[in-house]
Order: C-alpha cells, then structure tokens, then sequence
C-alpha cells in the first residue's frame, strides 16, 4: 500500500511539475485580456470539436475496414494500412498539409480548412484505436449477434454505441484536446480564425514576454479539458483478446476510403520525395551529421516510449485509485512552449541532459492523451480481477505482476509506440530544450527555414522509417512483458 | 544458440558503449584541453550544417586557440527568452540573429556590451542600422513578393497590385505574431500608406491571403509546392534557386511603394565570459570572408561594402527601399499587434 | 538472478577462492582499461610503436610477424579501439561473472598477441595470466559469485 501511495504521488507530482514550477517561477500580477481570450478560446473550441466529431465518423468507417483484416491470413496485411493510418503522426504537419492541398484544390481556408486537415491527421489513428476497442470488447458479442440473426443496424443502435459510447467518447475527447492546443495548421490554414489558445500563449512569451499571463492561458485550457472530461460518465468496461469473426461488423468500403485518401494524399508527397531526390548529394557532406540526427531519434523515440511505457505501467500500477483516475483523465499537459521551458529552466541543459529532459517533457505532454486512448477503458476491464484478487489477500506488487501485467503490457506497448512516433517527429519542444539538431525532425525544420523543402521531404522518409523502428520496438517489448513469466 | 546470443550481445554492448564514450571523449577532450570555448546563441539557420555558422566556426578556430559552440534556439523570440531565463548558465558570448524588431526588447531585458562599429565601410541602406552602439548588423535582406515567371500577365507594381481578384487566396503570407518577416509585412504597409488606410488595406488583404503560416518556412514552403502565386520572402530568394536549382524561374516583384530592410544584428550580452573572442568572431562575421559566406550560405546581402561585386548577389536588381530606419519600441509592436489581431478577429466574425 | 548469485556460494562453494581470483583480475583489466582510455592509447599510434619496437625480437612465427606488420599496424587505430574494448568485457565479465568462459577464451588470444607485443620484461606477467585465464575457461569460473550460474542452472551447456 505504502509503495502505491509513493508511486502515486511521485506520478501526480511528475505531471504536475510544469504548472507548479511555472507558477513558482512566474509571480502572477497580471490578467489575459477577457475579450481576446473569449476569441480564441471560441475558435479553439469550434475548430476542436467539429475536427473530434469528423475524426471519430471517419475513424469508424476506416475501421469497419480495418476489421475486414482481422482473421486469418488478411491478418497480415492489416498491418500495412494500420502504419498508412499512422502515417500523417509521424510527419511535420506541414507535409501532411502539403498533401491535403494537394487533394483539396481550392482548399476552403477558414474554420473548414483547419477541421479537414485535423481530421486528415486524425482518423487513422481513430481508426487504429477503434479497431483495437471493437476487437477487445465487442468482438463475441458481435458473433453472437450475428448467430441470433441480428441486423447490422441493429447491432449498431443497441449494443455497438450503448457499450462503446463512453470509450468512444474519451477517443473525441482525446482528438478534441490534441486539436484544441493545435498551433500550426490552425495558423496556416485558418484564414481569419487562425488564434487559438496555444497561439495566444506563444505570442505571450514571445512578443510581449508575459510569462504570467501565459500560464493563467495554458491552465485555463488545461482547466477547460479538465472540467469536460469530468462529463464523461463512468461505464463498466470488459476486456478479451480472443480472435473472432468480424465478418458482421465488416466494411470493406472503409478501407476503400482508406486507400484512396492514402493515394491522393502520399502523390503529393512522393512526388515531393522524388524531387528531393534530384538535390540529394547535398547530403553527402553532412552524412555523419545525418547519421548522428537518426540515432538521436532513434534515442528521443525509444526513451520516450519506454518513458510512456513505465508511466502507462505506473499508473496501472496504482489502479484502482479513484480520484486520481479522474485526475489522469482529464490531465492536460501546459502548452508545449511553456511545458518546456519549465524543464529548461529546471538544472542542467547542457551534454545528456538534452536527451533526459526532451523525453521527459514529452512524457508530460503526452501522457494524458495516451490515458484518453483507451487506457482508462483496460484498466478498468481488470478491476474486478483485483478486487478479487485483493480479497485473497494478494499483496499489490503480486496482483501488478500476474494479474494486471500480464494483460495490460501489449496495450501499453502500443500506446507508447504511439508516443515514440509522435516523439520522433516532434522538433518543437527539442528545439527548446537542445542546443544543436539533435533528432532528424529538427534538422528537417532546419532544412525548411533555409529553402531546402525538397531536401527536408526525402529526410522525412528516414524519419518515417525511424518512427517505424521505435513503434515496432515498443510493440515488442509489449510482447516480452505480456509473457507471464518474466 | 540461445547461449551464442548472450555471448553475442554482451559483446557487442560493451564495444558499442565503448564506441559511444570514445565520441564523447573526443569533445571532452578538446574541453579538457583548456581551450576557451566561445558560446554563440544563434537561430537554426544560421548554426546548421546548411548555414554561415559552421564555415566561419571552422576558419575561427584556425587562428583563436580556442572554441566555437554554438547554441540553437528556433528563432530570435525564442532565443531573447532563453537568453532571458537562462541568464548566464547559458553563457552565450554571443548572440546572432536579432532583427530591428527585437532590438528595443533586448536593450529592456538584458545588458549588452557596446561595440566599436563606426569605421565600418557598409552600404548605404546599411548606415541607418549602425545608430546604435550595441547591435551590429552583419546581413540584410530587401523584403519583397516573390513569384515564378508566367503567374501574371502583368506582374504586380503596387499594394494595391496585390488586391486584384485573381490573386484571391493566392498570396502565402506569415502571421507577424509568430514570424520576423510577417511583422515586417505589416509595418511595410502601415509605413507605405499610414496607421489607418494602411490597416484598411491589411483588411482587405485578408480575403486575397492563402495563409498566414507561423513561419517563413511554411508560407514559402506552401508557394514552391505551387499552393500560392506568391509569398512574403526577401529580394534574394530567387537567386537560391538559381544557384542551388539551376532554376531562372523566380522573380522578386518590385513595389513601387519602396520595401522594407531587413537586419540582422549580432550584439555581446555584458555577462559574456570569453568577450574578447565574441568580438573578434564579430570582426570576422564583418570581413570580406566572413561577409561573403554569410551572403552565399544565407541568402542575404552583405553589410560591407564591395562583397558582392563579382557575384551573382551583385546582379540582382536593386530595388527601392523604404530609407528611413526604426527601431520600433516594445509598446509599439504590441499596439499594431493588437490592432492586427483585432482586425482579424473583426475579419472572422 | 539476484538470489541465484548468491544462492552459487552454497551448491558451487568449491569454486569461491578462483571466484576471488576472477573478480581481482577483472579489476586488473578495468584498470588497464580505463588507463587507456583516458590516456592517449587511442589517439596515438601507441600500439603501433611498441609492435614495431618488440615484435621483430619475438618469438613469434614469420607468418604473423608478416601478418601485423601489414595489417595491424596501419590499422593501429581500429586495433586499439579492439584492445580496449576486450579488455572492457573482460573486466565486466570476469567482476559480474557473466558469459566468463567464451569471454575468457578471447582473453587467452589477446594475452598470446600481447605477449609477442610487450617485450621480454613482460613476458612472465603475460604467461601467468594466459595460465589464469585457461584455468577460468576451464572450471567455468562465472558459475561461483557470478550471473553464469543462474543461466548454467537453467540451460546447461559449455557456455557458463
């Protein structure tokens, strides 16, 4: 119990220490303008919501496909349109963005733009996350349904959406508060409705230096995804891992829609690759450099994820803990900028410690999202078990080591080879807390800020490829520990 | 097998640490050797592999029996910030990348060492920069419209050029919250036609914007993947892709409102440790060598006089600037700012 | 694992005083190694001078004296760096006890290359440790103190 509790606190105090330290650091003497804050906080909200709703229809469409490679030897090939889902997670959104102008000519600028190109970077991984809940909680009883002769739509209205509602609900909230704190595509194609929260925040620290203002901004937002997930109801969640057949939830017009999304989006970008190409001997006088940048990503994803990983596991760890889960849940790291100069301005930056604090800061910021992906929902499912378990008179280490271990670890593994991926792509927060191109994603924003868009493009392959390297690698570990005995 | 295995990776651990601590050892050793390291705070593009940087690091420590580290911050926001937080845990010798909209702000937060500039031969749009004693400009830039040949019939002459009906969500701009050029934009303007007919003009410019991208990167990144006819950049952008493209498509669009002058200072924070090399990395950044390698590897134009002749920064065609040189206040930015954003706001209801 | 090296001192106790022997010389070798590494053995042609200095008086067969003056001598570098690096396994191997056996075998082939590089004042040292480190070969020495008895128990073979 003693160790539960020192696990819980050390956890609550991990994910609490940027807005402590900041609101330490930064005496709070001054108020954000009400009728700016009221602007962008409308914009967030709208631009967020409708990207939730879209990502989350589109997502399940993608995913009926998805289930239709969910036996026997299709099983294989779902693997390739799992990593197409995943794709415009492991790229700067500005590639993804390129590809959707690409598709979308003339693109609608404005609230609309800003909801497609959030939804294109966000069904598949809805998709992905849908499939894996479908698969773990619905999965006999849509065998059932079908044996007792059930119509789809049926199976839809009472049972898909009564027994999924919650999970699918925590999977909006979680594309709604990724896209709440978005920064980038909402400048770029946001037209007049470009300012969110998070671009209020940067133009604080960076125009006016109001750090003060910035952290009653960043907790007002965290505040606001805290206060709505409090709304998400609480649900009895079930858990199972056995294979069964999809064919009743099957639509292979899902991934019909996947694969010509796909195609229209990655013309664009291999054509980009292809002409990159023609200026790639530029590469051989840095090669070592490059060399240097992949294992720095290689290094960032990897210690990410692991970090993911044991945070994923910690927090099973203390579960069942009520409060604390609600905490978790609607836990919203501060905005980048100020999530990292926090870990800036706490001891050392120089040498390794680059590599410990980007990993950690991404932790933080990620942390939350992944809980909203499903983790809530599995860990749930076990608590039942523990209780029995408890009452046995097990002590909490032997329940998390055979009990929840065991059944959890796979999914913890991909949640952090989520984190690895958004880890190897992310160049703004290592741009902060580095003082030189550590990682393939910074030399790419690099590359951008000198011309060279073509260069960056066929750089992006090998991030890709990296992403590839440290997802498959957490998945991995997720096997290793699922085994029973270790 | 499985027993190789073991064998196998404990091998090739240790000799891949090893591997790891003899790279480590080799920067270490060059600390230990009691060298002085000059510490140079500086933006992406100017300490990456593709920027001035690393070429003038090189001939540096041919002559200085010392150091040079650079420091990457993202951009000169950015950098005044850590400068501001870090304080002199950072001990930045020098900063590189400031432009004449964050002058007012650094001289407010942060003591800085004066220099001795006043015999430098420069150009003389560079002459109004060198009014203070604190910044010295080592690049400049022309900011100007730059498009490929054969998107107009008639190339834009003016701003009001710029409102016509094809050019309708044509144009890749850059939000002057985020971006050094975007602020450069609305200042142009406003200094072309005047606080209010100025903002008229921005108002209408918002239906013509592709987009406002948080980053030069980004707006230019949209117009060479052909989303906009044209984008914010400098007079110098064409001849990177004459250069390094061989392409003679891109054209600077010539206003005849005059454009605005971008610089790029470089300055000594007070707490420097290694001052005396911060100074003389300066006078090599204003040599004719150090001068012709910021102009190749950056894109800009040298401040010292005679550099460019003779290259082919010296056959682009010298457009009208706007004279008069400002360094705005603080207050100042954040007015417009205000301004902008609430017209946008306006915009968006 | 943690209790098994422990647990060795009871079912393999007849090894413990050679166990001693091993933990000592991998602190001799760490020793060595360390040395080296913040010495200038890898950035100076160090090993190339003192082969080119001793090996010609040596005893060693023509074909190898043919062989490192062609190969490893040019290559000071990369053999240095190798020189290093066994000896960093050897000392972690030897102090935690772990894959001792196949480890040990590379230990006897760096002292037989050593001991034509070294000269004759350390001749002695290098055969006595040759003797040593086919002796650790050949008990299996890693299975007392160390992490090779808990993988012996379990998997058994000639390996631990």
């Amino acid at each position: 119990m003693i160790s539960r509790n020192i696990v819980r606190s050390f956890l609550l105090f991990y994910l609490l220490f940027p807005f402590l330290f900041l609101i330490y650091s930064f005496r709070i003497d001054s108020w954000p303008n009400l009728e700016e804050l009221f602007w962008a906080f409308k914009n967030s909200f709208i631009q967020a919501f409708f990207s939730a709703l879209f990502s989350l229809l589109l997502g399940l469409w993608v995913a009926m496909g998805l289930l239709s490679f969910s036996d026997g030897f299709r099983r294989r090939y779902r693997r390739i349109f799992e990593i197409i889902c995943l794709l415009p997670n492991f790229l700067p959104p500005l590639f993804t963005l390129l590809a959707l102008l690409n598709v979308v000519d003339p693109f609608p600028m404005g609230t609309i733009g800003i909801i497609l190109a959030h939804t294109a970077i966000n069904f598949g991984l809805v998709a992905v996350l849908i499939t894996i809940l479908v698969e773990s909680k619905i999965g006999s009883l849509a065998e059932l349904a079908e044996v007792e002769g059930c119509s789809r739509w049926q199976f839809l209205r009472y049972a898909f959406l009564p027994i999924l509602r919650r999970d699918l609900l925590l999977l909006g909230l979680f594309v709604f508060a990724v896209c709440f704190s978005g920064f980038s595509i909402p400048l770029i194609v946001g037209g007049g409705t470009g300012t969110t929260i998070e671009v209020l925040i940067y133009e604080k620290i960076r125009l006016s230096s109001n750090w003060s203002e910035a952290v009653l901004l960043a907790s007002f937002q965290s505040l606001f995804i805290f206060g709505i997930t409090m709304v998400a109801r609480k649900d009895v969640a079930t858990n199972a891992n056995r294979i069964v057949n999809f064919r009743f939830l099957r639509m292979p017009s899902g991934i019909a829609i996947l694969v010509i999304l796909s195609f229209l989006g990655f013309y664009g970008y291999i054509q980009g690759v292809i002409d990159g190409f023609k200026q790639v001997s530029a590469f051989y006088e840095i090669q070592s450099a490059l060399i240097w940048n992949f294992l720095g990503s290689v290094a960032v994803g990897l210690s990410t994820g692991i970090l993911s990983f044991a945070s994923l596991l910690a927090i099973a760890f203390c579960s069942p803990s009520g409060w604390r889960e609600r905490i978790m849940l609607g836990y919203v790291a501060p905005s980048t900028s100020l999530c990292c100069f926090a870990f800036l301005m706490f001891g050392m930056n120089e040498e390794f410690w680059p590599f410990v604090k980007i990993p950690l800061a991404l932790n933080v910021l990620f942390l939350g999202a992944l809980y909203r992906m499903g983790w809530d929902g599995i860990l749930k499912s076990l608590a039942s078990q523990i209780e029995i378990a408890n009452s046995f008179g097990a002590s909490s280490w032997l329940i998390f080591q055979e009990v929840v271990l065991p059944q959890v670890a796979s999914r913890a593994a991909l949640l952090s080879g989520i984190a690895a991926v958004w880890a190897c792509g992310d160049y703004a927060a290592s741009r902060i807390l580095s003082h030189r191109d550590l990682t393939l994603a910074m030399t790419i924003e690099t590359l951008m800020s000198s011309y060279r868009l073509g260069l960056a493009t066929v750089l992006s392959l090998a991030l890709v490829f990296c992403g590839a390297l440290c997802f498959f690698f957490m998945t991995g570990v997720g096997r290793v520990f699922s085994r029973k005995s270790i | 097998m499985v027993n190789v295995k073991h064998f196998v990776i404990f091998i090739a651990v240790i000799f891949l640490s090893l591997f790891v601590a003899v790279l480590n050892k080799n920067d270490d050793m060059k600390l230990q050797e009691a060298k002085p390291v000059l510490r140079v705070f500086g933006y992406a593009s100017f300490t990456g592999q593709w920027g001035a940087g690393p070429s003038l690091k090189q001939i540096f420590e041919k002559d200085c029996d010392c150091q040079v580290q650079f420091i990457q911050g993202s951009d000169s926001g950015i950098l005044l910030q850590r400068l501001k937080l870090e304080g002199e845990s950072l001990g930045a010798d020098l900063v590189v990348g400031l432009d004449q909209f964050d002058l007012q702000k650094a001289l407010a937060e942060q003591k800085w060492r004066e220099l001795n500039i006043s015999d430098l031969d420069v150009y003389d749009e560079v002459k109004p920069a060198l009014q203070n004693n604190y910044f010295v400009p080592f690049d400049w830039g022309v900011i100007s419209f730059v498009t490929r040949k054969g998107e107009f019939e008639k190339n834009p002459e003016n701003f009001d050029d710029l409102l016509s009906p094809n050019l309708k969500r044509k144009i890749a701009l850059q939000d002057p919250r985020t971006s050094s050029p975007g602020m450069q934009f609305l200042s142009w303007v406003i200094r072309a036609k005047g606080e209010e007919a100025g903002f008229k003009y921005i108002k209408k410019m918002m239906e013509q914007a592709h987009s406002f991208s948080p980053s030069w990167s980004s707006a230019y990144g949209l117009f060479s993947k052909k989303q906009a006819k044209t984008a914010l950049s400098y007079v110098t952008s064409p001849v990177f892709h004459r250069v390094e493209e061989k392409n003679n498509d891109y054209i600077a669009l010539e206003f005849n409102e005059g454009h605005p002058v971008q610089f790029e200072f470089a300055a000594i924070p007070e707490s420097c440790r290694n001052c005396e090399l911060a100074e003389r990395f300066i006078n090599l950044m204003l040599s004719d060598q150090g001068q012709k390698l910021i102009m190749q590897k950056s894109y800009m134009f040298p401040v010292v006089r005679n550099v460019k002749e003779g290259t082919v920064f010296a056959d682009i065609p010298q457009f009208k600037t706007l004279g008069d040189f400002e360094i705005p206040s603080t207050q100042e930015v954040e007015r417009l700012l205000k301004k902008w954003s609430d017209l946008r706001r306006g915009d968006s209801n | 694992m943690l209790v098994a090296f422990f647990e060795s001192i009871k079912y393999v106790g007849h090894l413990l005083p050679i166990s001693f022997l091993r933990v000592f010389m991998g602190y001799y070798y760490l020793q060595q190694a360390l040395n080296k590494f913040n010495g200038d053995f890898l950035t100076r042609p160090r090993i190339a001078d003192q082969i080119a200095e001793w090996l010609p008086a040596s005893h060693a067969p023509n074909w190898y004296k043919i062989f490192v003056s062609s190969q490893i001598i040019p290559h000071w570098q990369t053999v240095a760096f190798i020189i290093v690096g066994l000896e960093f396994a050897i000392a972690v191997s030897y102090i935690i006890g772990y894959v001792v056996r196949p480890i040990a075998l590379l230990a006897v082939l760096l002292c037989f290359n050593m001991l034509f590089f070294s000269g004759p004042m350390n001749e002695d040292l290098f055969k006595t440790f040759l003797t040593i480190h086919l002796i650790m070969a050949w008990v299996g020495a890693g299975r007392c103190l160390g992490f090779d008895y808990y993988f012996f128990k379990r998997r058994r073979g000639i390996w631990w």
